[in-house]
């Protein structure tokens, strides 16, 4: 019987992976905190709703053959192909792996780095998000709450919260949604305003304090008072120190580590080379359902490189963003037929943006790469 | 024989596939998550709506 593959990461690129494994009928190992759960709900409808996204609990993990490893990997040695790991109860275990690992630990949410920040919570992790569910939920509504960050999270946390408390979103920026597309930041803008959210802009956090059962978050401009602060400010790493470089790990075209003996990696922390768009990681749903799902099939045999093009989507308030390419590579961006087609400098279109036309990804994608538009979604 | 659609609000995602499948029988709520538009529709095109939706968070029932 072929080893156990190690699957370290139970978000959505690790579970897909291990699912589609055991599918495979391909032993498994899943490492990760608590059960399975879909992270990128938890700015947004989890929130809504008041419930962890979990993507199977303790019995469906069992009936799917998994075994699951309750715990965060905290050091590997590639030598003795041994996983150091700190279980969710604070016992350190080693996890011995003689067959392939995979790495899908995505990436860590990080709070703004001034005094009191740990007064700050964070709704994207599901240990963040069940520790602040109960001073935000629909239960107690009208709450005055603060988000610091106006990225997606930020922007979906507090368009999602406005429906039952008073929410004011910090930017340091001049205005939400900043590295976005114009057109596109202008319509979260206004998702936002739809929703009630009030966006101070230009807005520099010094320092979060208690006073008494409320919290004071000081600005370069002024002092907020805040029942609940929320911090949506940045991306870190989630691998240990040992493991890869910055947020990922580059990989090949495979999505496996070259040099290392039958390791992979997808998810947000796989940086591979796209065939157009060069090397690139990308934070989103979709590749990383879509990345997990090719890691498995690769270990199972299958031998085609990994060419998805990103593709992301975002519920600001009314307003839905679906953005398909690389808007990096983008060098001018036109209004076409109420798309919003960027265009690198070669006339290419490498990235398509539509607002509140959910029907039209597929001619978007057909704009990005000829012959994508009709494929069928996640593999 | 018509057929129905449901939709495990749980399971769907609000990834927009099925509306793109098939916008005149889906929608997208103002929540994220596809609604449905057709009250009944035929087996076929009910299929193809279902295995369009990544997450299999679409089945039918007899209408």
């Amino acid at each position: 019987m072929r080893p156990p593959v190690t699957v370290v990461g139970n978000g959505v690129s690790g579970f897909a992976c291990a699912r589609r494994l055991a599918e495979h009928d391909v032993p498994v190992t899943l490492v990760g905190p608590g059960l399975p759960c879909d992270r990128p709900l938890l700015t947004k409808r989890a929130l809504a709703v008041g419930r962890l996204p979990q993507l199977a609990d303790a019995d469906q993990v069992r009936d799917l053959g998994i075994a699951a490893l309750d715990g965060v990997a905290t050091g590997c040695d590639t030598t003795t192909r041994t996983l150091a790991v700190t279980t969710s109860a604070g016992e350190p275990v080693e996890h011995h792996y003689d067959g392939e690992l995979v790495w899908a630990t995505g990436v860590a949410v990080t709070g703004p780095s001034v005094p009191g920040a740990e007064l700050a919570d964070c709704n994207a992790t599901p240990a963040g998000f069940e520790r602040v569910l109960p001073r935000v939920s629909e239960t107690v509504p009208g709450r005055r709450v603060v988000v610091i960050g106006a990225g997606l999270i930020g922007c979906e946390t507090a368009a999602t919260l406005a429906s039952r408390h008073t929410v004011t979103l910090l930017e340091r920026a001049s205005a939400p949604l900043m590295r976005m597309p114009p057109m596109v930041a202008a319509a979260a803008i206004d998702g936002l305003a739809e929703a009630g959210v009030a966006v101070i802009g230009d807005c520099l956090v010094e320092r979060i304090e208690r006073n008494g059962d409320q919290l004071l978050v000081h600005t370069d401009g002024r002092i907020l008072t805040a029942d609940v602060v929320l911090a949506a400010t940045g991306v870190g790493r989630a691998l240990p120190a040992d493991v890869g470089e910055g947020l990922g790990i580059a990989t090949d075209a495979h999505l496996s580590l070259p040099g290392e003996d039958r390791t992979w990696a997808c998810g947000d922390v796989a940086v591979f080379p796209h065939p157009r768009f060069g090397r690139l990681a990308i934070p989103h749903w979709d590749h990383a359902l879509a990345s997990g799902r090719h890691v498995a099939d690769s270990i199972a045999g299958g031998p085609a490189p990994y060419e998805r093009d990103p593709y992301w989507f975002s519920d600001i308030g009314r307003v839905r963003i679906q953005v398909v390419g690389h808007e990096p590579a983008v060098a001018e961006w036109r209004r076409v037929d109420e798309l919003l087609l960027g265009v690198d400098t070669g006339g290419r279109v490498a990235c398509v943006a539509l607002v509140n036309q959910p029907a039209r990804i597929r001619e978007a994608r057909g704009l990005v790469t000829p012959n994508a538009g009709s494929t069928k979604e996640v593999p | 024989m018509s057929v129905k659609l449901i939709i495990d609000r749980d399971t769907c995602i609000g990834y927009g596939e099925c509306v793109a499948e098939d916008p005149e029988a889906v929608e997208l709520g103002g929540d994220g998550c596809a609604r449905v538009i057709l009250a009944v529709l035929d087996p076929d095109r009910a299929a193809r709506i279902c295995a369009a939706c990544p997450t299999s968070a679409i089945r039918t029932e007899a209408a």
